[in-house]
């Protein structure tokens, strides 16, 4: 029931957010990012040349999707795992819910994946009358409040510590100790009960290796590997870019992942899988399933917007942005949320949801330089500014990206103070508006919108070269 | 002398490490897992080359502790009891510090997952300098069904993003590293 959120008040982005600042128990639980601010930051100082390595295999892996793509899935059938195409997330849904249906599973362990989430697969399967847990503890926290995750790596960092005792007490039916500890295993001997009972493991993907048909699993908890060797059936969910060229580029794609999101070198688990239980095993699942998902990834391809591609979900870009840190996830309204989030839910929604999300954003380019795969995320919000403009189904046009803001008022000023003469004859034009006009009407001058939020300040009486020449 | 960056890693990671050499390295795991057991059987990865070829699976049988092994009947429905599991590391790295299992006959995935204690034996020279070398290796070989890297006991950032140990996978993790 991952999907099954609490609608945030607000119409829109703006009207959302304003209720995020406004809540002070929100704003504690937030400055609980600051443990984790930075971690982007580290990894540059300490490893710049993994970010161009990373960015190098994650753009090699795009310049041949469908090749990789073809590789894994004739690896994977080798292996005797079934492989799935899945065109929308509705195909997705049905694609789980067929394979649920023909074992007869009744209880669903599920382990955190961005892609699950995307599809509202848990929502899917609780529909069909089948139980569904969430085993990552943040998630599980949310799924009890009947919440949506509100950050990609840590679900429920919009709640306090007390909040997180309350949700999990009602569950409990007692009063649970206000520790960190004390929670932590309560909610372990309960998911145990859930995990030994469960016949179908849901998970997600990192990274699927196309050379080995090996899937890579990240977690700490542990909740990855119980879901992938408990339950009889192991189900796969991963987006079309999740392939990787060579295993052997997970030795610095891995910890780029794990240093980018929680600043560990490498995350405490990290499960490697090929194929199913074999014959001469104890454990793992009989049946191993992959869901291979586009919902519009492809659209994006050849596109300005392709390197959105090379995202590999690790949350860095929440963590730096001044905007994220500051309203939390549920103001985007959106599985996705931050930077990363303000330009993918409009493109994997064809346009339907979050046209406003590109404009939360102060465009300070923080995420630019915390992402580790390089992908210019701040110049995508303005492109996407652009492009959503006009109503309906905008999706790229596929051409290559322009350098230029390409509203008419500003390219016309990016002309004009592109030379000192056009620079010099427009500010002495403005200086002279000012001198006419009062200050209310100046405020407005033509600029209503872009005025509603900012102060269009008064020039100076005299310009500085003007003072310099003159007193020099 | 033992991988130090890797011990001092794994020590960090919140993980007790012992060093033996070869030959004491038997009885010191049979003895240890004695310490560690409290109630209910001890699960055993039999078919592990690394506590096959120490002689641990033998010290372990001739201890008189309660086994479990992969080949007995109620595997299944005992390992959910099981207070230690004991296992060998077919590889580790310097830095980041991690260890890896491979899944086989006689070497299931649980006994590293399901008890509350994971004893791990890792020897010496099953170390490598870094991760990208251990991909490496073992992508250049037949790969078993899964692959399980471990940096120490189950944690978790969920609470306040601060780190919490003990959530679904072992709340602690003994390596005793033989060189």
């Amino acid at each position: 029931m991952s999907d099954s959120h609490v609608v945030t008040p607000g119409r829109d982005m703006r009207e959302r957010s304003a209720h995020a600042v406004a809540d002070p128990t929100l704003q504690a639980a937030l400055r609980n990012l600051d443990r984790r601010l930075h971690t982007a930051r580290a990894v540059q100082e300490e490893h710049a040349d993994w970010k161009d390595r990373a960015a190098a295999v994650r753009r090699e892996a795009l310049a041949d999707l469908e090749g990789l793509l073809g590789h894994l899935e004739a690896r994977l059938r080798s292996l005797g795992v079934e492989v799935h195409h899945a065109p929308t997330a509705a195909d997705a849904r049905a694609i789980v819910l067929d394979i649920a249906r023909r074992h007869g599973a009744t209880r669903v362990a599920k382990s955190k994946s961005m892609a699950t989430e995307e599809i509202a697969l848990g929502a899917a399967l609780e529909a069909d009358g089948r139980a569904v847990v969430e085993t990552d503890l943040g998630e599980y926290i949310v799924q009890l409040a009947g919440e949506r995750p509100s950050h990609m790596i840590t679900p429920a960092i919009h709640k306090t510590l007390a909040q997180i005792r309350d949700v999990l007490s009602a569950e409990a039916g007692e009063e649970l100790a206000l520790t960190r500890e004390d929670l932590t295993a309560w909610a372990r001997a309960r998911l145990r009960n859930e995990f030994l009972a469960a016949d179908l493991g849901v998970t997600g993907v990192n990274f699927a290796a196309a050379d080995t048909g090996t899937l890579v699993l990240v977690t700490n908890e542990g909740n990855g590997r119980l879901c992938t060797t408990l339950p009889s059936v192991h189900v796969a969910v991963m987006g079309i870019e999740k392939v990787i060229p060579r295993l052997s580029d997970l030795g610095v794609l891995l910890p780029l992942l794990t240093r980018s999101a929680t600043g560990q070198q490498l995350s405490n688990y990290v499960t490697m899988i090929t194929g199913p239980r074999r014959r001469d095993e104890r454990d793992g699942p009989d049946e191993l399933h992959v869901v291979i998902l586009d919902n519009h990834r492809r659209s994006l391809m050849g596109t300005k917007y392709e390197d959105m591609l090379a995202c590999i979900r690790c949350g860095a870009c929440l963590n730096v942005c001044p905007v994220y840190r500051h309203v939390s996830g549920h103001a985007y309204d959106s599985v996705y949320s931050g930077p990363m989030g303000k330009v993918l839910t409009p493109l994997l929604s064809a346009g339907a949801e979050g046209r406003d999300l590109p404009h939360g954003s102060t465009l300070c380019g923080a995420c630019n330089d915390a992402c580790p795969v390089q992908i210019p995320l701040a110049d995508m919000l303005v492109e996407l500014r652009a492009d959503l403009r006009a109503p309906g189904p905008v999706l790229p046009v596929r051409r290559p990206a322009r350098g230029r803001p390409r509203g008419m008022g500003l390219a016309a000023w990016s002309r004009a103070w592109s030379t000192p003469a056009g620079y010099r004859a427009t500010t002495a034009l403005a200086r002279a508006a000012s001198r006419v006009l009062p200050g209310r009407r100046w405020a407005r001058l033509g600029l209503p919108r872009w005025t509603r939020s900012r102060d269009l300040p008064l020039p100076a009486p005299e310009t500085f070269r003007a003072r310099w020449a003159r007193e020099r | 002398m033992g991988p130090r960056t890797l011990i001092d890693g794994l020590r960090a990671n919140a993980c007790v490490v012992h060093e033996v050499t070869p030959d004491a390295a038997a009885a010191f795991v049979a003895g240890r897992a004695a310490e560690l057991w409290g109630h209910g059987p001890i699960a055993v990865a039999t078919g592990d080359p690394v506590l096959v070829e120490l002689g641990i699976v033998d010290s372990l049988r001739a201890s008189g502790l309660p086994l479990l092994e992969p080949d007995d009947r109620d595997w299944h429905e005992r390992l959910a009891t099981a207070t230690v599991g004991v296992t060998g590391a077919a590889l580790a790295v310097e830095e980041p510090p991690v260890f890896a299992l491979r899944s086989g006959p006689g070497m299931p995935r649980a006994v590293s997952l399901l008890p509350p204690v994971h004893l791990c034996v890792l020897p010496t020279s099953a170390v490598l300098p870094t991760l990208g070398e251990a991909i490496s290796k073992l992508a250049a070989e037949p790969l078993p069904s899964a692959w399980s890297w471990i940096g120490g006991p189950s944690r978790t950032g969920d609470l306040e993003m601060v780190q919490t140990l003990g959530v679904h996978g072992p709340v602690a993790v003994e390596v005793v590293v033989v060189g």
